[in-house]
C-alpha cells in the first residue's frame, strides 16, 4: 500500500472529523511531552557542542580553539614528565643500578645506612658489657660459695 | 499543538490501524517526528502536516508488522466511513467498553492497574497512593499491562483482518 495522496489524506481527515472523532487518552499528552523532553536530552548528550544557525563559523572556531588548548595542556604535561625524568642525575660511569636513583633518594639511603651502623656498634657495646657483667657476677657467686668473702674465726 | 490536534491525530491513527494502543504509540511518534522536523515546517496548515506524518507512520506500521494490508478498495473505505453509520459517541463508547473488557482479561494485579490507568485515566501517582505502593512499582506494572494489552489488540486485529478477507 502506497502513501496517501493529498486528496486521499484530505478526505480521510474530513471523514474522521465528521464521523470518527475519538477522545485521546488523558495521559497521552503528558507522555508525548515526556518523550519529546527525553529526546531533547538525548540530543544534547550526543552533541555537547551546539552549533547555532547564525554563528556557525564562530562556533566552529570556538570548538577548534578548545581542541587546540586541550592539546597544548596534554602535551605540556607529557613534556614536564619527560623533563623530570631527564633532569634527575644518572651516573653511567658506576654502572650501578642505584645510579638511576635520584640524588635525594641516594643521600637518604646513605643516612639510613650510617645510622644503622651506629646502632649496630652500640648494640655490640651493650653485648660486651653484658658479657662482662655476667662474668663478674659469676665470679662473685663462686667466691661466695667458696667462702672467700667470710673471715675464719 | 498537542492539545489542539491530539484527538484528531489519535482518531486518524485508530481509523487506519484499528488498534487502540498502536494508535497511541503512533500518535506519540507523529508528534516526536513533527518536533524533530519542526524547522522544515513552512506551511500554515499544521493539521494537514501532522495528519500527513500520522498517515505515513500508520502505513509504515502496517507494513512493518506484516499486517494484512488493506487493498485499494479498503483504502477508500478508510475515508468514506465504509458504510458505517455509527455516531462518534457510539464508537467512543464501544471503544471504551472493549478497553474495559480487555483490561479485565489480564491477570492480577495488572487487571486493576490497567482499569485504573487506561480506563479510569488515573495518574500513576494516584494509583500508587490508593494502593499504598511505590510509584515505580506502579509504573512498571503499567508498562507490563500495556504490553499485554497491545498483544491482545494485535491478535484481535489479525483475527478481524482474516475474517474480513475470508468473508
Amino acid at each position: 500500500m502506497s502513501y496517501m495522496t493529498d486528496d486521499e489524506l484530505n478526505a480521510l481527515i474530513e471523514d474522521v472529523e465528521e464521523n470518527h472523532m475519538l477522545k485521546a487518552p488523558a495521559h497521552l499528552a503528558d507522555e508525548i511531552i515526556a518523550n519529546v523532553a527525553e529526546q531533547e536530552g538525548n540530543d544534547d548528550a550526543k552533541a555537547p557542542i551546539t552549533v547555532t544557525g547564525s554563528g556557525d563559523k564562530t562556533s566552529h572556531k570556538s570548538a577548534k580553539r578548545q581542541l587546540l588548548l586541550y592539546s597544548i595542556e596534554v602535551w605540556t604535561a607529557a613534556a614536564a614528565a619527560i623533563l623530570i625524568m631527564t633532569v634527575s642525575q644518572v651516573s653511567y660511569s658506576t654502572g650501578k643500578t642505584d645510579s638511576l636513583v635520584p640524588k635525594f633518594a641516594t643521600s637518604a639511603s646513605t643516612n639510613i645506612r650510617t645510622n644503622a651502623d651506629k646502632v649496630e656498634s652500640s648494640l655490640d657495646n651493650i653485648r660486651s658489657k653484658r658479657n662482662e657483667l655476667r662474668t663478674n657476677v659469676g665470679t662473685f657467686v663462686d667466691g661466695l660459695l667458696n667462702g672467700e668473702y667470710f673471715t675464719k674465726q | 499543538m498537542i492539545d489542539k490536534y491530539q484527538n484528531l491525530i489519535f482518531s486518524v491513527c485508530y481509523r487506519m490501524t484499528s488498534d487502540y494502543f498502536a494508535a497511541q504509540d503512533l500518535t506519540q511518534e507523529t508528534y516526536l517526528s513533527a518536533f524533530k522536523n519542526i524547522e522544515s515546517y513552512r506551511d500554515d496548515n499544521a493539521k494537514a502536516w501532522l495528519c500527513r506524518i500520522a498517515s505515513n507512520k500508520c502505513i509504515d506500521y502496517l507494513r512493518a508488522n506484516k499486517r494484512v494490508e488493506p487493498t485499494e478498495s479498503e483504502k477508500l473505505d478508510m475515508f468514506t466511513s465504509g458504510g458505517s453509520s455509527t455516531s462518534e459517541e457510539t464508537e467512543d463508547r464501544e471503544l471504551r467498553r472493549q478497553l474495559e473488557a480487555n483490561c479485565r482479561k489480564l491477570k492480577p494485579p495488572y487487571d486493576e492497574i490497567a482499569i485504573a490507568y487506561f480506563y479510569n485515566e488515573r495518574s500513576p501517582g494516584e494509583i500508587a497512593e490508593a494502593r499504598g505502593q511505590n510509584i515505580k512499582t506502579i509504573q512498571t506494572q503499567i508498562y507490563r499491562a500495556r504490553a499485554m494489552l497491545r498483544e491482545m489488540y494485535s491478535d484481535m486485529y489479525q483475527e478481524y483482518r482474516k475474517e474480513a478477507h475470508c468473508g
